[in-house]
């Protein structure tokens, strides 16, 4: 049996990229229990650091709950220091959470939650983006998470590539992919427009009633890794001219 | 005489287990989430999210697969019977595995031929459930 962590306890955790470190800072008890809240901190180090004091204290790359006792006691993840959890993390933080739709993939209805209830918020303002995410992950999926620097502001976006890329898989003919991106006015979507055709995209804005889409077409090479960058791109262009991405369909 | 006694111990736990649910707050549904492919692996009841994952840790040998448990919002607090309704209605829709389904659950929560208004009824539950907490 391993030593029992507590609150403040840093594990390290290895990955392709190197060793991680993780600050276990909240410990969920109330039914439905969440158990152990991890703060995944930035970066991934050859050697482990000769101590933590200045690292526990930088904002983590994301927030976690994950089974720690039991990854500790299966040798999963290793204890490498003790540590006072920041100011900024003692309090038990926001959480957002909602229900994908099976067919999209995507989340329509937010819900917020503080560890003890949850309410409902519909869409999330851009602040709320940031928030940890209401889940919890086994081990492989926390080390994908710290090698993909997987954060909640990314985690739509790289959930639509795992479906896409998933798509692939079971339906290598397909030819091209067209990405749609929201926008509440037509302005926003010209400029996004302007933005992917400097990118190097083929793309148009249609009128859609309540608001424009920009759809931007993705040709070969239809690889996994290149659609999941496209995704990502298109993701970050789509934030940045006041606009969404929303989905993707093959043809 | 010995399944009659093996139906009414099963029958015993059953509502043991749903007593006990209700006292620590009664069950959530959850999905278990393939993070590589984003399909929906599992449907299943808890009333200890932790626990559960705790199960579906990989090892140090790396095998297995990088899975995520999500709750479903709007419908924490069940009771067994309508928990157990809203899982039956989510493997009906994901499909299980051995019928071509994405699902690696073996078995129905609730048999479709054993009483089938029970199993009817039990997916009209839900479905409304489900409904009302905006997941279909």
């Amino acid at each position: 049996m391993a030593k029992k962590a507590q609150i403040g306890t840093v594990v390290e955790i290895e990955t392709k990229l190197g060793n991680a470190y993780a600050q276990f800072s909240q410990y969920h008890e109330a039914p439905p229990r969440y158990g152990a809240l991890l703060r995944v901190l930035p970066g991934t180090f050859r050697e482990r650091p000769k101590d933590f004091k200045d690292l526990v204290k930088l904002k983590e790359s994301f927030a976690v709950f994950f089974p720690l006792q039991a990854a500790l006691n299966k040798g999963i993840v290793q204890i490498v220091a003790q540590e006072e959890v920041p100011l900024h993390s003692r309090k038990f933080p926001l959480f957002r959470a909602g229900n994908d739709n099976p067919a999209t993939g995507k989340v329509e209805q937010w819900w917020l939650w503080d560890g003890e209830k949850s309410w409902k918020i519909g869409k999330l303002t851009d602040e709320q983006m940031d928030l940890p995410i209401k889940e919890i992950c086994n081990d492989l999926a926390l080390i994908q998470r710290i090698e993909n620097g997987w954060t909640p502001r990314k985690a739509e976006a790289l959930m639509q590539a795992a479906r896409l890329k998933n798509r692939f898989q079971k339906n290598p003919t397909a030819i091209s992919i067209r990405h749609f991106l929201l926008f509440k006015n037509r302005d926003h979507a010209e400029r996004a427009k302007k933005v992917t055709t400097e990118a190097g995209y083929k793309s148009e804005v249609i009128d859609n009633g309540s608001g424009s889409s920009v759809v931007v077409e993705q040709g070969a090479p239809l690889t996994e890794e290149y659609v999941e960058h496209v995704t990502l791109q298109l993701t970050e262009i789509a934030r940045e001219t006041g606009g969404a991405y929303d989905a993707w369909e093959t043809e | 005489m010995g399944v009659r006694r093996l139906s009414t111990i099963a029958v015993i736990l059953w509502v043991f287990c749903g007593l006990l649910a209700a006292r620590s707050g009664g069950y959530s549904v959850y999905q278990s989430i393939n993070q590589a492919t984003a399909e929906v692996q599992y449907v299943g009841l808890t009333s200890n999210f932790e626990a559960r994952a705790a199960a579906q840790l990989a090892g140090r040998n790396g095998s297995g697969t990088s899975m995520v448990i999500k709750e479903l919002e709007g419908l924490n607090g069940l009771s067994l019977g309508d928990a157990r309704a809203v899982e039956q209605t989510l493997i009906d829709s994901y499909g299980l595995g051995k019928n071509g389904g994405s699902l690696l659950n073996k078995i129905n929560s609730i048999s479709p031929t054993a009483d089938t208004q029970y199993y009817l009824n039990s997916l009209f539950r839900g479905q409304e459930l489900l409904k009302a907490a905006g997941h279909l």
